[in-house]
């Protein structure tokens, strides 16, 4: 893993959603993140990573702590499943998306509730996971690039 | 590597116990660390946000800017210019001057329906030019179409002050000849009298009644109608009040009457001309 890479990687991306919360439709950059280190990466790295997006997705957030949790949570459930399915092929990754950012969603949601903090309205979180799903396999490409991960690789990793 | 080194050492040298459980311990290190920013007070959990944002102004801003700049474009159709907005704002302006102007004629007219009657009409109009030496009044109205000679003007209190003389269509003004006039002569009534008697201006702000029998009984403050016979008018109409009565030099038998306005000259701003209509 290499984490310079990364950490200029989250930066962008944070940036790059913070600048998009001013369209009504969106796609989750994040969350197309954590997908794709998920998938890519060993359990060890996604946990890491997954949980560091989430951090970056609360400083843009509202509260600080619950998407970190739900990320963290989801990235890693994600990794353990790509143990078991093979996650490369596009479909399952587009389905990955649109499970995750529902999840996250909904655990966001429940855990912003709890601290008595603002939710999001769930056809927001419908919509947004569709669009996510449709750019995130493309962000795939270049992301793949930076990070010097090789795709070709079709052995489970344990 | 490192990181397998740092498993190794702490672990041991079981692969898969030694992955699993640093995987374990990793999770619930990080699980532990959202846990706390979770339980941590808003106020503070706001700092770090505040400090991300600090710290990435520059390229926030300029992001954001890039963004509006792209949303703006597309809604520049529903735009104006700057000239074109101040035009509009004065506009705007001016007529929410006009609604107040006319939700204020509105009341007049309601309020004057209510206290003539309901077959007659008015025209507003606003006094141009108030001759107190003469007694004599030019106003301006909205349109001259409906104004006779004759007909009798109200002041804002509902009190008739005169009757037009003269109409210029071409200006949309009239002249108005006021009841203080000594070239007026109307017929009016006295309350309490049923007599129609004749009024003169006497040119000083006030008129004279004659031909008031001193059998009458008269009294300071008694009311004075403008009679229904003068035409124009379709019930009897406050103009004044006695405010002096004395013998007749001329005829000791009858009461020389001054009436005083209930208005002053100088507080007309706005009247109304009524209208008989025609049945």
């Amino acid at each position: 893993m290499r984490w310079i890479r990364f950490a200029v990687l989250v930066c962008l991306a944070t940036i790059a959603q913070a600048t998009l919360s001013n369209y009504n439709l969106r796609p989750d950059l994040l969350i197309i993140l954590v997908v794709f280190f998920a998938i890519y990466n060993n359990t060890t790295d996604a946990i890491i990573t997954s949980f560091i997006l989430g951090f970056a997705a609360d400083l843009i957030g509202i509260t600080m702590g619950s998407q970190m949790i739900s990320f963290g949570i989801l990235g890693t459930a994600l990794s353990y499943l790509n143990h078991v399915f093979a996650l490369r092929k596009v479909p399952y990754q587009v389905t990955s998306i649109i499970a995750m950012t529902i999840l996250a969603g909904f655990c966001t949601n429940i855990l912003n509730s709890l601290k008595h903090a603002g939710t999001i309205e769930f056809s927001y979180i419908l919509k947004t996971a569709i669009f996510s799903a449709i750019v995130g396999p493309f962000l795939f490409l270049p992301c793949t690039w930076w990070m010097k991960i090789k795709t070709h690789r079709n052995r489970r990793r344990y | 590597m490192a990181w397998k080194q740092i498993k190794t050492r702490i672990i041991g040298n079981s692969t898969n116990r030694e992955g699993s459980l640093s995987r374990r311990m990793l999770f619930i290190w990080c699980m532990l660390a959202s846990v706390i920013f979770y339980l941590i007070p808003q106020d503070s959990s706001n700092k770090l946000q505040l400090a991300f944002a600090r710290v990435f102004h520059v390229p926030l801003s300029a992001s954001r800017n890039f963004s509006l700049s792209n949303r703006t474009q597309q809604n520049l159709n529903d735009t104006v210019s700057k000239k074109k907005y101040d035009e509009l704002e004065n506009s705007y302006h001016n007529l929410e001057q006009r609604l107040i102007k006319l939700a204020d004629d509105f009341q007049h007219l309601t309020n004057l329906n209510s206290v003539v009657g309901q077959n007659v009409g008015y025209i507003l109009g606003t006094v141009s030019i108030a001759d107190n030496k003469n007694s004599n009044l030019a106003i301006s109205c909205k349109g001259t179409n409906g104004l006779r000679i004759g007909q009798f003007v109200l002041e804002r209190k509902n009190c008739i002050i005169g009757r037009i003389i003269d109409i210029s269509p071409k200006m949309a003004e009239a002249k108005v000849q006021l009841v203080t006039n000594p070239d007026s002569q109307i017929a009016v009534r006295i309350e309490g009298l049923n007599q129609d008697l004749k009024m003169q201006g006497n040119g000083d702000g006030t008129a004279k009644i004659s031909m008031v029998s001193r059998e009458q009984k008269i009294s300071i403050g008694q009311n004075v109608f403008v009679s229904i016979r003068n035409g124009f008018l379709d019930s009897n109409m406050i103009v004044g009040t006695i405010s002096r009565f004395k013998p007749d030099d001329k005829n000791p038998l009858l009461w020389d009457i001054t009436v005083k306005p209930k208005w002053e000259l100088e507080e007309i701003f706005e009247i109304a001309v009524i209208i008989k209509q025609q049945q």
